[in-house]
């Protein structure tokens, strides 16, 4: 699990040129949107739903999963793992 | 009366600000707007999801503001924007069409840029400014489109209008100029450039 959180950590810093940030610097629990985490907004939403098809060949089919999914680093990749396993 | 009372032109060889060569390209790797962005100390990190030509009116809005020093008086409604060019988004749009040839997984980031106007925005964003904006494509720079707009802009209650000219597709030529209702430079201020000298000067396109 570690492992994919920080393989998913330098995905985010390359898919979303997020080029001032190391994968040390974003906490798993740390939410990616909003103030107190990565300010993320909704273009870089777009991007990850790319990203997870991309490099994990996830399909983000229900928009209402969106929200919870992409809370953090730790939902992430709670919710690769479950659709690979 | 010259309207032009600052102004900042960027090439691939350098960047000069009122007649003062700014910054060099370094033997660094980055791109020369790159080196720029690090060595002003910017520290704006939504710059490196720019496309070329957002990063080229940023760059060149944060050095005009530094060379003119008093922008920040001016009301957030008080800044109007002229800006043009000749090639529209064209740079970003090959890259979008790229992405999607490429991947199948076009970039919605990429796709942001491909509108040319976006570049505005950016600025308008970066410094909390409400007043006008104007995008224009034009095959050359058309001088009387900039101060037409300019007065139009003024007599609405502007006081500062921050102009640009901005090709970047094929190598960078970037002016940017401000022009402001109540400061101007007497005609025959000492080898400063009016509009038309400016274009001349720097793109020989009139």
């Amino acid at each position: 699990m570690d492992s994919l959180k920080q393989n998913l950590k330098e995905h985010i810093i390359e898919q979303l040129n997020l080029e001032e940030v190391q994968p040390a610097d974003i906490a798993d629990d740390a939410p990616l949107f909003g103030e107190g985490g990565l300010g993320l907004d909704s273009i870089d939403a777009l991007e990850l739903i790319v990203l997870l098809e991309k490099y994990y060949g996830i399909k983000v089919t229900n928009p209402e999963e969106g929200k919870s999914v992409f809370y953090s680093i730790d939902s992430m990749a709670d919710y690769i793992s479950q659709k690979i396993n | 009366m010259n309207l032009v009372t600052s102004y900042c032109h960027i090439s691939g060889e350098q960047i000069e600000a009122d007649g003062r060569v700014v910054y060099r390209p370094s033997g660094d790797d980055k791109p020369f707007l790159d080196q720029v962005y690090l060595a002003a100390q910017l520290e704006y990190p939504k710059y490196h999801k720019m496309d070329l030509l957002s990063k080229a009116g940023f760059i060149g809005s944060e050095l005009l503001k530094a060379q003119h020093g008093g922008l920040s008086a001016y009301g957030d409604d008080e800044i109007g924007l002229i800006f043009a060019n000749s090639e529209s988004s064209c740079d970003t749009d090959g890259k979008f069409e790229a992405s999607y040839l490429q991947t199948h997984a076009p970039s919605p980031s990429l796709f942001v840029y491909t509108l040319p106007n976006i570049v505005m925005g950016e600025i308008a964003i970066r410094n909390k400014w409400y007043g006008e904006g104007i995008f224009g494509i034009f095959n050359r720079p058309d001088t009387a489109y900039y101060s037409d707009s300019a007065m139009t802009m003024f007599a609405k209650g502007m006081k500062a209008v921050l102009g640009g000219w901005l090709d970047v597709h094929n190598g960078l030529d970037v002016l940017l100029f401000l022009m402001e209702r109540d400061r101007r430079r007497a005609a025959d201020s000492t080898g400063y450039p009016d509009l038309e000298q400016l274009f001349e000067n720097k793109f020989n396109h009139i």
